[in-house]
């Protein structure tokens, strides 16, 4: 079962309670290996940390952050991590996931080397795109613009003009 | 966890912790650009810290807010001169409930503290250059450093590797 489809699953089950959930996973799933990547889901809340009664007894929770709380629901085919924070980062890495699937899109050229550097140095969708793309240490900011990402992806994927003499 | 209550109780520590930070941080941001360092800067910080934490405790999140706690936790970080003042307040920062201190910085003072004591990191966060590349230190039981990353909020020791080679490029 695709990510996408599991989203759907979880999002049916909790809409009612959280309509703003936002689908947040990485643009370059299953590098691993077949359904190996999970499925992470984006939730804002002003109470991120007070919302284990919402999900099932056996829901592990992360709180390791004081910014943000991790619920990992069980009973699915993929891992699935609820991202709760009351951070105005929020929507971060559903905006990540959208740049990434127009890149996958508009580049599959590029989108195979990311892809590659993804499973040979187990670096995150967004260090290998940084890396593709030869992004500096802002990229997880600049990863919030699509149409800046675009460009620069176009300038990248651009064969250099080499006139003949 | 408890809910974090939004009034802090020490604002007056808060801004002064963040005024130290500041200017730790340009010191060093400072010493990129021409190599020149503050001499007693870190020294002064530390002996400011130590009077802090010995009248308040360590500072929290309850206690100064997020952004001041992080910067504690900052400037303890830089007082290698003092490394059983980085155990102690390790020590108190690992006693505080979630919620109250981030496990992150708990993570980089436990490796600063060890790799200060001689001893292997736990967690990759400290790192060396080796032929013109950014290496971690030596690892305790590499295997499974993703796994303890994992669990104090870190990314992969690979994504935290690749990060240091865009923010510090070495020529």
């Amino acid at each position: 079962m695709s990510q996408e489809e599991i989203f759907d699953q979880v999002y049916e089950k909790y809409k009612n309670i959280f309509p703003e959930m936002l689908h947040s996973s990485g643009g370059l799933p299953d590098t691993k290996g077949v359904a190996t990547s999970d499925v992470d889901i984006s939730l804002f809340h002003p109470n991120h940390a007070s919302l284990a009664k919402y999900f099932p007894k056996d829901t592990k929770i992360d709180n390791s952050s004081i910014d943000r709380t991790i619920y990992k629901l069980e009973g699915y085919e993929r891992e699935v991590n609820i991202y709760c924070t009351d951070g105005d980062w929020w929507r971060n890495a559903f905006l990540h996931r959208q740049t990434e699937l127009a890149l996958n899109e508009r580049y599959p050229d590029l989108s195979n080397k990311a892809r590659i550097l993804k499973k040979d140095l187990g670096v995150s969708t967004e260090m290998a795109w940084a890396k593709v793309l030869d992004l500096d240490d802002t990229y997880l900011e600049t990863l919030l613009d699509v149409e800046k990402v675009l460009d620069i992806a176009n300038r990248v994927a651009k064969p250099t003009f080499s006139p003949k003499a | 966890m408890e809910d974090i209550p939004t009034q802090i109780q020490f604002p007056h520590l808060a801004s002064e912790i963040s005024a130290m930070r500041e200017a730790d941080q340009n010191m060093r941001k400072r010493n990129l650009d021409d190599d020149s360092w503050e001499e007693g800067l870190d020294e002064n910080n530390t002996k400011r810290m130590k009077e802090i934490v010995h009248e308040i405790g360590w500072p929290s999140v309850s206690k100064v807010g997020a952004d001041a706690s992080r910067a504690s936790w900052l400037l303890v970080q830089h007082a290698d001169h003092d490394v059983a003042f980085q155990s102690h307040c390790l020590a108190l920062m690992q006693e505080l409930p979630s919620g109250e201190v981030q496990s992150r910085n708990i993570a980089f003072l436990t490796d600063r503290v060890r790799v200060n004591s001689g001893q292997p990191q736990l967690y990759g966060t400290q790192f060396k250059q080796v032929d013109g590349k950014h290496v971690p230190k030596d690892i305790e039981d590499p295997e499974h450093v993703d796994e303890r990353r994992k669990s104090m909020g870190l990314d992969t020791l690979a994504d935290n590797i690749a990060l240091m080679e865009l923010s510090y490029p070495l020529k």
